[in-house]
């Protein structure tokens, strides 16, 4: 059942009770005055007509007594035209000596009458009738007599059950107007839920784009706004898992097609070598090939594993001169065709594991020379800034173009990748060096304009002296 | 009999490529990147193009749209081992794929398999006067049938494809016979005999001493 529905249900519910009772009880009210009234009457009346007979009926015959009554009872009807007396008469042991009753009221109910005694009043209910019995003892006669007088009360019966039937109507009126009201009112109420459920399976259904517009100024519309918020950094996770699951596809495949490449060269060349006797030329070119292949197989397997080891982030930070690192990749590369040039402090020290910060720094002049810089240069600068020390690797090659920049350090990720191959390069270089970066605490950042060069640079904490 | 395209950026793997197929005597052109290879496409006509996926510039499945209007059927090699990119390939119109690494026995099989069946080599070589059909694994001399057994013909075909070099007694065994066979090399000696006889190759199919055995190439 909707939530809509069962508003309306307890609404309607609700009110129908209210109402109905409220009615019934006005009614039922109002008639008990109009009965007390009634009674008030006819007792009057009865007691009237009670005189009336004890005295016609004093120093009598039993026998003329019915004749006595019929006569005052013709008389009695002549001279009133409402609550006319219509009753009967008992002896002693319950013999009837007059009846004027209609048959609608049996001996038994006359017999329940004359039991109830003088100051009870019985309704009586019969054949469409509605009489009210009045009991009474004749007194001051030399017999004991008792009389049974009813009234015909039917008009103010029916009074009351058309009271009850127009209630009723009235009930029902007000019943269908409210329902009506109480059903469009909770839908209305109900709106924003439901445009959280549409919600909620849009989402749940992994759907983007899922949120709702609520503005009933109550709970709902916080919770709408809430539900808006978890929508968005669900979406914002999802996009991040999205994003990671791509960049690890993008991993593997590279990884696979790194390997896969040289182990094909190596197996086919060794096949062919061990299977027939070949010309030395070709058997020179096979071997050497093998040889480069497993180079490059070596070096990649050393640089994942470096790169694995970085994840695990174990580091030994020490004071490290910067100008000395300089040094160290220098005297790295003797046969370093291009000139390699210092800027700026030589006195910095930061604090950096040595070896890595090395590593780093060789691995970006490598890159930057790979760019082939148009004045052959490649420069370390080394400046003190607000954050520290900043260690940059310039050249003035040939740049990388803007939409590559988000993915160059991805592993395995190449501008130009038969290029790189050729320099012996594996696509690990720039990811080693964002990772040694990363644990130093500095991102790897990089300014580059394609056709006018590249600047790479970290932000070193400097040493304490 | 137009050439074979080699798309592959890897040279190491191209002139794997290019050595294996001419032991069959099929002529290559070797484009080492994806432009390239589009340029080669349009200047000439191929009889197959083997394309690597992972390309520099334009990749193997752009390539396709290139290829596709020529009818130049195509084989695939990849390193990609997924099922999807496997039927990404094969979708964009490509006859086959060879995931790398192969053996080169592996590619020449398929490369001649291919050429034979679409009708651009002979279905049938001749060498020194035994007419040889792969398809069929029969031989013949002046049109009379040679009966030879399973191995006598894998053996006979080893010998066709390296003919003119002298193959390694060991490997030649292993190629044969597979590497967990029981028999022994005495095995090998026994069937080259055989074959010698069945062909009538007394002189051209030559042993040489401690290394192996030698198949002449027809001058």
């Amino acid at each position: 059942m909707k939530f809509a529905a069962k508003l309306t249900v307890v609404i309607s519910t609700f009110l129908c009770a209210a109402l109905s009772l409220g009615g019934s009880w006005t009614v039922q009210q109002n008639f008990a005055r109009v009965r007390q009234d009634l009674l008030r009457q006819r007792s009057r009346r009865q007691l009237y007509d009670r005189y009336a007979l004890e005295t016609a009926f004093a120093g009598q015959t039993e026998e003329s007594l019915s004749i006595l009554a019929a006569r005052y009872e013709a008389e009695q009807r002549a001279l009133t035209t409402e609550g006319a007396p219509m009753f009967s008469l008992f002896g002693e042991n319950g013999t009837v000596l007059y009846s004027d009753l209609p048959h609608s009221i049996s001996y038994a109910d006359q017999q329940q009458a004359l039991a109830a005694g003088e100051t009870e009043a019985t309704f009586l209910q019969g054949e469409g009738q509605y009489f009210l019995l009045l009991s009474t003892p004749l007194r001051g006669l030399d017999r004991p007599l008792w009389m049974v007088s009813a009234y015909d009360v039917t008009p103010q019966f029916r009074e009351r059950d058309r009271q009850l039937g127009q209630q009723l109507l009235l009930q029902l009126a007000a019943m269908a107007l409210t329902g009506a009201a109480a059903a469009l009112a909770s839908r209305r109420m109900t709106r924003p839920l439901r445009q959280l459920e549409e919600a909620s399976t849009a989402l749940s259904e992994g759907k983007s784009g899922a949120w709702v517009d609520i503005a009933s100024r109550d709970e709902l519309e916080q919770l709408g706004d809430t539900f808006n918020r978890m929508a968005g950094a669900l979406e914002d996770q999802m996009d991040l898992l999205r994003q990671e699951t791509d960049r690890q596809k993008r991993f593997v495949a590279a990884f696979t097609h790194e390997l896969k490449t040289p182990m094909t060269a190596i197996l086919g060349y060794s096949g062919m070598l061990r299977t027939a006797e070949l010309p030395p030329e070709r058997r020179l070119r096979a071997v050497n090939y093998i040889y480069h292949e497993s180079t490059r197989l070596e070096a990649l397997c050393r640089e994942l594993l470096l790169l694995l080891g970085l994840e695990k982030g174990e580091l030994q930070m020490e004071p490290v001169p910067v100008f000395s690192v300089y040094g160290e990749v220098r005297r790295s590369l003797p046969e370093w065709p291009l000139r390699l040039e210092w800027q700026g402090e030589q006195q910095a020290v930061v604090q950096a594991d040595r070896v890595l910060l090395a590593t780093l720094v060789r691995n970006l002049v490598l890159n930057a020379a790979a760019a082939e810089p148009k004045d052959n240069t490649v420069t370390v600068r080394c400046d003190r800034c607000d954050e520290g020390i900043r260690l940059c690797v310039e050249d003035r090659g040939k740049g990388i173009p803007a939409e590559e920049l988000p993915h160059i350090t991805e592993p395995f990720y190449r501008v130009d990748k038969s290029r790189a191959r050729e320099k012996g390069g594996n696509g690990l270089g720039l990811s080693i060096c964002a990772m040694i970066a990363r644990l130093h605490g500095s991102p790897l950042e990089l300014d580059s304009r394609e056709g006018e060069g590249t600047r790479v640079w970290v932000t070193l904490k400097e040493a304490k002296p | 009999m137009y050439p074979v395209l080699i798309v592959e950026d890897e040279a190491a793997i191209a002139d794997l490529i290019e050595d294996t197929l001419a032991r069959l005597d099929y002529p290559c052109v070797k484009a080492f990147d994806g432009e390239e290879a589009a340029t080669c496409i349009e200047e000439q006509t191929f009889d197959l193009i083997l394309l690597d996926v992972m390309l520099p510039g334009i990749d193997g499945f752009a390539l396709m749209d290139y290829i596709r209007p020529t009818g130049t059927p195509v084989i695939f090699l990849t390193a990609r081992s997924s099922v999807e990119d496997l039927v990404r390939g094969l979708k964009a119109g490509a006859y086959d794929y060879i995931l790398k690494p192969f053996a080169p026995e592996e590619l020449l099989a398929r490369v001649d398999g291919l050429m034979r069946h679409m009708g651009k080599r002979s279905r049938s070589l001749t060498v020194w006067g035994v007419e040889i059909h792969p398809d069929l694994r029969t031989a013949s001399r002046d049109g009379k049938p040679i009966g030879l057994t399973p191995r006598e013909f894998d053996l006979l075909m080893m010998l066709v494809t390296n003919r003119g070099m002298v193959l390694y007694r060991d490997t030649l065994f292993e190629r044969v016979w597979g590497l967990d066979s029981e028999a022994s090399t005495r095995t090998l000696d026994i069937h080259i005999s055989r074959l010698r006889k069945k062909l009538g190759w007394e002189h051209q199919l030559r042993s040489v001493p401690k290394v192996g055995y030698l198949l002449e190439a027809e001058r």
